[in-house]
């Protein structure tokens, strides 16, 4: 049996060597008659298959079979290489260059700002809240008064305002976009559930404070709000915006117009909380503001204080952009270099 | 506020560690930004004392010490010149590591051994600069380190005080807040001492005329003090804290502000007119000095401090120059009064004039602590002061009610938190704050609430306190029930400008965010050319900078500046956009404040386009973008109208963007003067659209059946008089007949092949009927209805090629 593998070994070279010196497509069918066509001597091994002893059978017929399967694709392929040279001949070749720039306005740069603006506003409406605007230019009464902030109070220090020259000095700009609670709650009975995002000022400028920046504020009040409810809430939100495995903490702090009031902080994306420059060393970082919404607020918009409850949040959009962008120094959102927006 | 570990130590004997404490407060609320060993550094250092002072021989102005740690004697070169035999100093031996970094190693200088090093203060942290090495007291022990013999093995907390919680700004405070979380106790210093000089009702008189604006006014006389400098424990605290030392008496007063939160003030009995105090507003604006030296402007309605000639002090504020205590003072008046918080810091902030003492006032100081400032004051000077002690003291308003009655129900807690509070857990945390609880029953509880608590009036302040001394951390977190969504208007819009903004970024542009205000001096430079008056714009009284003073019209200049900038960087092809808003006086509104869409592009038409030419960007681009966005936002039958309205921009090449009789927008190419002004060499163009005016309602497309006849195509070409507007002729063109499907501009020429002052247009129109195919007398007539139409109404001569 060895002298019929061994003549199939001779079968196929013979048979390779014709296919792939064939010229024209009748020398190349002619290989195939020779060797692997009906009547090829390959074929003719297959066909006395049946009369070899059991043992040998399996072997010469795989032999055989893998044999003319290599052939065949070796046809296939000198065949469609015979066949596009005809082509060739008849019609002509041209390669271009393939590796030259395609045409078309080129992209353009998303500023990082909106970038994160837009995701952030887009979790919280997959979690239920709809938008609503406010003026930048806005009355004392919204931006402080009706957000329990009185004149003369010393919570007027957490923000250094501008003020409009204007009759009666009661134009701001708005120093946070928290009055949009009052506004939106004017015109609007529980169940309220709304995400504010917009640009509002401080007079303060220095590499981490912009006199223009941007927040993000959202709220919600109904009948069994919870600050349980918050913490949910803000947690689902800071795994989806830092990633899941984040760990974050509620910290109580002060906000005039909520209470109890929290800060959330989370691990410091910079140094995995180990403490580092940016954390300033505690390993957490402080990434929004929140609470639920002080009773004395509901008593500005007419709102039952003991039949509703609601919470309320705030972010800058910019400490959230530095933060996962690397971006160190906060100048560099507003000079629109096109060295650093064409980086998004 | 700066507090040290040692100092709480003596309110509360607290087992927590600093680091221990700083979490903890933090996590209650009150944030400990850091928390620092003072002592850190000076672990290697001895106190050690110099044997003997011998010159070193090679070097005149080094000397050779001997110097022993109790245990060894050490040979050590040293360029100082205030030590001598007998000094306590400060050794590092080789090996060890100070404050500042520098290694300490055995060393050869100048031929002599030195085994290591007598430190300044300056290079062990202490102070800024030191002009030799430092000098312990001469009856410090020998051998021990370095740190506990000064009064440095300490730490120091740095403490973040929210505006609501001015009763932690102090030792005190702060001690109440860690019993508060730990449970412990808090422990008022005893505060005793003998009367031994004359009634004080015989050597001074205090009343308050103006008991609204000051409820209580404590005071003692002291007579007979020397005035010299304070024991090294109180400067030292005081400096740590940041309080400058100045003599026995003024330090006492500002270490009881650090210790209590009561700020006090010292008058010279002697120098009082009259020995008489008097808590009184100003009836009249006047000019007094403060202890500063500033004259300040006094206006009418301020409270101050008179005596019975004027005014000694602005009211808790800052005392007056004139009853300063100085070197000679004898007798002394010590202030310890409530002053009306409000009231307190309007004063100070119209003086512009923030102290210790008002940051304090304003923030609420415990009327119930008064006198025992004063007694606290008076006991602790004894300790290293002589001096005689009047027999009693003034309290004006000492029988007051500080404390407040606020109803608690746990069952509310319970509903604002969402986490159920025991009425244990409750009433423990009342305990630890020292609240008081009564009525515990059915009802709501009865809860008092001490003076020093200004933040707690409400249910909801008490329920705050039950969440933070519970711990956040024991809150679940559950979801929101939720409600119907609301979908508003501002989705809508908020949504529209994210297509506008994705479209444009796919034609290349990128997004700008530049600061809403502008430089009004800029805009008075451009005169008229930014077609909006400066007068007309909303200016800013406080500005942050000359850059910044008004608020932007419309959103040209930024955009303008940024191609400056990206021309700077070599970019000379600029695409930009931004979305925000322009602002503005208006004369129905007193102002309007509008959302805007504007873009600017500059340079070549298809940049990086290898094959298609560097043709620049002209009107038309602008134009093609503008339409594209107006359809986007949903805007139809819009109408291009030629502006001379818009000086920023060219006359002859811009246009204003009408829709039914409202100006939407406008395009063009940015006036020349502007350019050259920002030195941008070629032209720029720009467009600004108004984007709520432009927006509609989206209706729902109405469908209308697919066309099923064969269209006609007609190619016509006219010559036209140079000023017939091209658009006016493709809208009466489809106006003729509503078998005009469409009309196509595909060729515009102008030249001397056909003249001057004229222009050969090509137009492709489409000809279609819903209900059958056009026979060809039909086209034909819709054809020549055409050619009477450019012939006759605009003058136009058919071109047969």
């Amino acid at each position: 049996m060895p002298d019929t593998i061994e003549r199939i070994a001779i079968l196929t070279e013979e048979g390779l060597r014709a296919i792939s010196s064939a010229k024209t497509e009748s020398d190349l069918l002619d290989a195939k008659g020779r060797y692997f066509g009906k009547k090829g001597a390959i074929s003719e091994i297959l066909k006395n298959v049946a009369s070899l002893a059991l043992e040998d059978r399996k072997r010469v017929g795989a032999s055989a079979n893998e044999a003319r399967s290599n052939l065949e694709a070796s046809f296939a392929r000198r065949l469609g290489e015979i066949r596009e040279k005809g082509r060739r001949a008849r019609e002509g070749f041209e390669q271009i260059d393939v590796t030259l720039p395609g045409r078309g306005p080129r992209l353009g740069h998303r500023h990082p700002i909106s970038w994160t603006m837009s995701e952030i506003i887009a979790i919280f409406q997959r979690l239920g809240f709809s938008i609503r605007g406010g003026p930048e230019i806005e009355k004392d009464y919204y931006n402080f008064e009706a957000l329990n902030i009185p004149k003369d109070h010393p919570a007027r220090d957490m923000q250094d305002t501008f003020y409009l020259d204007w009759p009666g000095g009661d134009l701001v700009l708005r120093t946070h976009t928290s009055p949009i609670q009052i506004r939106a709650m004017e015109t609007m009975r529980p169940p309220v559930r709304v995400i504010a995002p917009g640009a509002v000022y401080r007079c303060d400028s220095d590499i981490t404070h912009s006199p223009m920046f941007h927040q993000v504020e959202g709220f919600a009040v109904d009948r069994t709000i919870t600050m349980a409810d918050l913490k949910g809430l803000l947690t689902e939100f800071c795994r989806m915006m830092f990633g899941e495995s984040n760990p974050l903490r509620f910290r109580p702090s002060f906000f005039p117009f909520t209470e109890p009031s929290a800060e959330v902080d989370i691990r410091c994306v910079i140094c995995g909380g180990s403490g580092c420059r940016v954390c300033k060393d505690s390993g957490w970082l402080e990434i929004l503001g929140c609470g639920m919404i002080d009773p004395a607020v509901y008593g500005f918009v007419g709102y039952d204080p003991e039949e509703y409850t609601g919470f309320a949040f705030g972010m800058g959009v910019e400490r959230i952009a530095m933060l996962r962008h690397g971006i160190s120094d906060i100048r560099l959102f507003f000079e629109n270099d096109p060295r650093f927006l064409s980086q998004f | 506020m700066k507090v040290l570990y040692t100092w709480l130590k003596e309110f509360v004997d607290t087992r927590l560690s600093p680091r221990e404490i700083q979490d903890a407060l933090t996590m209650a609320g009150v944030e400990v930004s850091s928390c620092r060993y003072l002592g850190e550094g000076m672990e290697d250092v001895v106190v050690s004392r110099i044997l003997g002072v011998d010159p070193h021989p090679n070097a005149e102005k080094l000397s050779l010490c001997r110097v022993t740690d109790g245990k060894g004697e050490y040979r050590i070169v040293c360029g100082a010149r205030n030590m001598k035999a007998g000094d306590v100093v400060a050794l590092a031996r080789a090996g060890a590591r100070l404050p500042n970094g520098m290694q300490i190693g055995k060393a050869k200088i100048r031929g002599q051994v030195s085994e290591g090093m007598l430190c300044s203060e300056q290079e062990l942290g202490l102070a800024e600069e030191s002009p030799g090495i430092m000098i312990l007291q001469a009856d410090t022990e020998v051998g021990n380190p370095l740190a506990p013999a000064i009064g440095m093995d300490d730490w120091l907390l740095t403490i973040e005080i929210t505006p609501n919680r001015g009763d932690c700004l102090s030792v005190l405070g702060v001690a109440r807040e860690v019993a508060a979380i730990t449970g412990e106790q808090v422990v008022l210093p005893e505060a005793s001492f003998a009367e031994t000089g004359p009634p004080i009702g015989e050597i001074a008189s205090v009343a308050v005329t103006h008991t609204d604006l000051c409820p209580r006014y404590s005071a003692r006389v002291i007579t007979d003090v020397t005035i010299v400098p304070s024991p090294p424990l109180i400067q030292r605290r005081l400096a740590l804290c940041g309080v400058r030392p100045i003599n026995n008496i003024v330090d006492i007063t500002n270490y009881l502000l650090l210790e209590l939160g009561q700020p006090m003030h010292a008058f010279d009995l002697d120098r009082l007119a009259g020995n008489r105090i008097d808590v009184r507003t100003s009836g009249i604006p006047r000019t007094f000095t403060t202890l500063d030296g500033t004259a300040r402007e006094i206006q009418s309605g301020m409270l101050l401090i008179w005596d019975a000639e004027g005014p000694v002090a602005v009211a808790g504020v800052m005392g007056g120059e004139n009853t300063e205590v100085l070197g000679g003072t004898s007798r002394i008046l010590f202030e310890s009064a409530h002053f009306a918080p409000a009231s307190i810091r309007s004063t100070a902030r119209r003086l512009g004039l923030s102290s210790e003492s008002s940051y304090r006032f304003e923030r609420g100081v415990d009327p119930s602590g008064t006198m025992y400032a004063t007694d606290r004051a008076v006991a602790l000077l004894s300790g290293f002061a002589d001096f005689k002690v009047a027999s009693g003291s003034f309290d004006i308003g000492g029988d007051g009610e500080y404390r407040r009655a606020i109803p608690f129900r746990p069952a509310r807690a319970t509903r604002v938190i969402g986490r159920d509070y025991s009425d244990r857990e409750c009433t423990d945390v009342f305990s630890r704050l020292g609240f008081p609880v009564n009525d515990t029953g059915e009802g709501p509880w009865k809860i008092t609430v001490p003076a020093h608590r200004f933040d707690i009036e409400r249910e909801i302040d008490l329920i705050e306190e039950i969440a933070r001394l519970n711990g956040y951390d024991t809150i679940p977190t559950t979801y929101p029930e939720s409600g119907a969504p609301d979908f508003s208007r501002d989705d809508l819009f908020a949504a529209e400008v994210e297509r506008a903004s994705e479209f444009l970024r796919t034609e290349g542009f990128s997004q700008a965010i530049n600061f809403s205000f502008v430089s009004g001096r800029e805009w008075e430079k451009h005169g008229s050319l930014l077609g909006f008056d400066s007068s007309d714009a909303m200016r800013l009284s406080n500005p942050i900078s000359e850059e910044a003073t008004m608020m932007r019209p419309h959103l040209l200049m930024g955009l303008l500046h940024n191609v400056e900038t990206s021309i700077r960087r070599f970019v000379d092809d600029v695409r930009m956009f931004e979305v925000g808003k322009a602002f503005g006086k208006s004369f129905l509104e007193g102002h309007f404040e509008e959302p805007r869409l504007a873009f600017v592009l500059y340079g070549r038409r298809m940049p990086g386009n290898w094959s298609m030419g560097a043709d620049p960007v002209d009107f038309y681009d602008a134009k093609g973008v503008t339409e594209s966005i107006l359809r986007l936002l949903g805007c139809e039958s819009i109408h291009f109208i030629p502006s001379l309205s818009r000086p920023f921009l060219e006359p002859g090449k811009s246009s204003e963007i009408g829709k039914s009789g409202d100006v939407i927008g406008w395009v063009g190419a940015v006036r020349r003067e502007l350019l050259s002004a920002l030195e941008i060499p070629g032209p720029a163009y720009y467009a600004e659209i108004r984007i709520q005016e432009a927006m509609s309602s989206l209706r729902a497309v109405q469908y209308r059946a697919i066309q099923k006849f064969p269209p006609v195509f007609r190619d016509i070409a006219c010559i036209f008089p140079l000023g017939v507007p091209v658009g006016d002729v493709l809208a009466m063109i489809r106006a003729l007949s509503p078998e005009i499907r469409e009309v196509e501009v595909f060729d515009v020429f102008t030249g001397e092949k056909i003249g001057t002052g004229r222009k050969s247009v090509a137009f492709r129109v489409r000809i279609q009927a819903e209900d059958r195919t056009l026979t060809d007398a039909e086209v034909h007539s819709i054809h020549t209805k055409i050619v009477n139409l450019l012939e006759n109404r605009f003058g136009g001569s058919i071109r047969t090629s």
